[in-house]
């Protein structure tokens, strides 16, 4: 007995000692030059071009560099467990409105953001209602990515018709090539609780006049505009020009259809035509093509999905940071980036980004246009948490997707989208 | 001087001490803290706001709410009866001789080996609508004319998450149920035939009370695994189409994660603890009544 209680006893303090010594050792790496960087993993290389500006600064620097490029989700959880822990990385990619709900947790860079402003010609407009608020700038505004129409012009041609502009337009256009070519639809996006869904439902909803808030943040969507905009969306599935399995799309669904000549039109960022560009150059690569996102009757509305680099407050490397941002924010890094991805990865910096040789192929033209005319979810209000939660609850695709499938009116439909929007906002009310 | 028998009592405690510790920190403190998050307005990164019941009543007064639930029980009792009924029949037929037994048994398990994040992208692809297995399968036979959108047909999108967890989770019944049904004493076999019982009688009067505990347990743990389950849905549909396939884990994930309201999110996933310890309880009551019988 003795001896198993003395073998207890040295375990016991064994373990002790390992576990002093090792969170000794954390300790001194920490103290150390050492960069932490959390990116988001990216459909074009941007993200790999990004890392290989980090990892050049920091041999130039002699700094510990840690660039893990992770995909969305897990970018969420991670953000997250960083912040509430008040421990993790030191910069932080922050997609749409993540740095709007994290603002009170993040390092002000006004000196850093202005300076860029003033030095390249001013950033963006949407720049300033996605990373600055209340007067602090809590991100350094990275890339933006706009959904373009993206079609086939071979098809198009083939039923004789002109590259749609508006929502009609390519609504007509679709089911005169479902009709035609045997195994494609005309068009098909997610109509799911993923990423492309709710931004193209934001899109025709602006697009008809609707939105879910008005300027002052108020919501207004039981309206006239968006009861007509449903209507349009309705009788489009059920004219067969969409593919119908639309509501239970992923992101990845209409990239997969497209690459697979199941679709003749789609509404997505640049991965699509990047893929058929770079994997098939001979064949779907010519004629694959961009036009602007469509128009509806008051106008057209594309939607800005930005990104922008935060340093969170627990940092104890803020200036190590900032001084790679400064690294990386000069002309030619930045065009190269925006090069390299076609466009796919706008800078959002107005002297940096608007004489690119890029421009002059009218495919990638259209996403610079876009990017003038794409608004921000809250729009025509600010964000705000009840704005995000409507977009991250997915409910306008919700309402729509049952819609299709379980035959709703549209009225009934924005009533229960409306019902919906009410009670999340007065959740954070 | 301490006795033989109190030296062995003070090396068992020392002994549980390491585990409490590590339960104590990794388990009971977050739950601790995940209840009281629950009576808060906590969003990622701001402190916590006591605010008392507000979440509660905020999610028991959202139609999604009632959604959630109506989806996640119909989930998990109808991928339970599946389970429960099939993995029987399964481990009464793996109990029987026959030729071939031990590699249909050995295929059986596959479905359990596999990473469920792996079977659930399978399985998609099965039920695509473009580019989906299924579908390919079924026009070439020309049994459809256009591609059938199976996960976005609202009662279909649930039935095939359903039929997903059931593939998935069957061998751990049958495997369980058959090593049970080798317990039942062989005697009780041969009275009841003489007796003249049916294979129905045999099985509800003789096989069943003798394996009652284990089918308790395995009940209990799948109804919590299968109540919890986020990767199926998650992979399949997402909750969609139209929240129709949304369920707690899911709709906890959505709220917190997506839109930082760590005090919601939480609480959609607390809501479900009473349920399942009423549940727990009442399974616990009757393995007890069980062993007190025998």
């Amino acid at each position: 007995m003795k001896v198993r209680l003395t073998a207890f006893a040295i375990a016991v303090t064994i373990l002790f000692a390992g576990t002093v010594f090792g969170i000794g050792k954390q300790a001194a790496l920490a103290k150390a030059q050492r960069l932490t960087v959390l990116f988001q993993q990216s459909n074009i290389p941007d993200d790999m071009i990004v890392k290989e500006y980090a990892e050049t600064w920091a041999k130039e620097k002699g700094v510990d560099l840690n660039f893990q490029i992770i995909d969305e989700n897990e970018l969420r959880s991670k953000t997250i467990a960083a912040i509430e822990s008040k421990f993790g990385p030191d910069l932080i990619l922050f997609p749409d409105y993540s740095a709007y709900l994290y603002q009170d947790s993040l390092s002000p860079l006004d000196d850093l953001v202005n300076g860029l402003g003033e030095k390249y010609g001013g950033w963006f407009p949407v720049c300033e209602q996605a990373f600055c608020y209340d007067g602090h700038w809590k991100a350094v505004p990275y890339k933006t990515f706009v959904k373009p129409l993206v079609y086939r012009k071979d098809l198009i041609k083939g039923v004789n018709e002109a590259v749609p502009d508006t929502w009609e337009d390519v609504a007509r256009v679709s089911k005169k090539i479902t009709d035609k070519y045997p195994g494609v639809y005309g068009f098909g996006v997610a109509i799911g609780p993923r990423s492309d869904g709710p931004n193209s439902i934001r899109s025709l909803l602006w697009s008809y006049g609707a939105s879910i808030v008005d300027k002052d943040g108020n919501v207004a969507l039981d309206s006239k505009e968006a009861v007509e905009a449903f209507a349009f969306l309705k009788d489009w599935y059920s004219s067969g020009g969409m593919a119908p399995g639309v509501p239970g799309w992923d992101d990845s669904d209409n990239n997969r259809a497209f690459m697979a000549e199941k679709i003749a039109m789609t509404i997505n960022a640049s991965s699509i035509y990047d893929a058929a560009k770079n994997d098939f150059p001979d064949t779907l690569g010519k004629v694959t093509g961009h036009a602007a996102c469509p128009k509806g009757p008051a106008g057209r509305f594309g939607n800005a999905s930005s990104q922008g680099l935060g340093i969170p407050l627990y940092s104890e490397n803020k200036e190590l940071a900032i001084d790679f941002l400064r690294y990386m924010y000069t002309s030619e890094r930045l065009k190269r980036i925006t090069t390299e991805t076609s466009g796919g990865a706008t800078m959002m910096l107005n002297d940096v980004v608007k004489d690119l040789p890029i421009w002059d192929d009218p495919d990638l033209r259209a996403l610079l246009d876009i990017s003038k005319v794409s608004y921000l979810i809250g729009y025509p209000g600010k964000i705000t948490r009840a704005a995000s939660a409507v977009r991250s609850e997915f409910v306008l695709v919700n309402v729509a997707a049952r819609m299709l499938i379980e035959d709703l009116s549209p009225e009934e439909t924005v009533r229960l989208a409306t019902k919906e929007v009410k009670e999340i906002y007065a959740r954070y009310k | 001087m301490i006795s033989q028998r109190q030296h062995d009592h003070l090396l068992g405690y020392l002994l549980l001490i390491p585990i409490s510790f590590i339960v104590l920190v990794f388990i009971g403190y977050p739950f601790i803290t995940a209840i009281w998050f629950s009576f808060t307005k906590k969003y990622v990164g701001s402190p916590a706001l006591y605010i008392g019941l507000k979440n509660y009543t905020t999610l028991f007064r959202s139609s999604t709410f009632w959604l959630v639930v109506r989806n996640s029980f119909v989930y998990t009792l109808s991928a339970i009866f599946f389970k429960m009924t099939l993995g029987m029949l399964i481990a009464k037929l793996l109990n029987r001789d026959f030729f071939g037994k031990d590699v249909v048994g050995g295929i059986f398990l596959i479905s359990w080996v596999i990473p469920m994040a792996i079977s659930a992208l399978a399985w998609k692809w099965i039920f695509q609508d473009i580019g989906g297995i299924l579908n390919w399968i079924l026009m070439r036979l020309q049994l459809v004319k256009y591609d059938v959108p199976f996960l976005s047909i609202p009662k279909l999108a649930l039935g095939i998450a359903i039929l997903v967890n059931v593939w998935r989770g069957l061998p751990f019944f049958a495997l369980s149920f058959q090593g049970a049904l080798k317990t039942v004493p062989r005697d009780q076999y041969d009275a009841a035939r003489i007796a003249g019982a049916s294979p129905v009688q045999i099985f509800w009067y003789v096989e069943l009370p003798n394996i009652r505990n284990v089918v308790m347990i395995v009940l209990m743990l799948t109804t919590v695994w299968t109540f919890a389950d986020l990767q199926v849905i998650w992979i399949l549909t997402r909750g969609g189409p139209g929240n129709l396939t949304q369920v707690f884990a899911t709709y906890t994930y959505e709220i917190a994660i997506g839109t930082g309201d760590l005090g919601l999110g939480i609480t959609v996933s607390l809501v479900m603890f009473p349920l399942l310890g009423v549940m727990i309880l009442y399974l616990t009551g009757i393995m007890s009544k069980g062993r007190k019988e025998g």
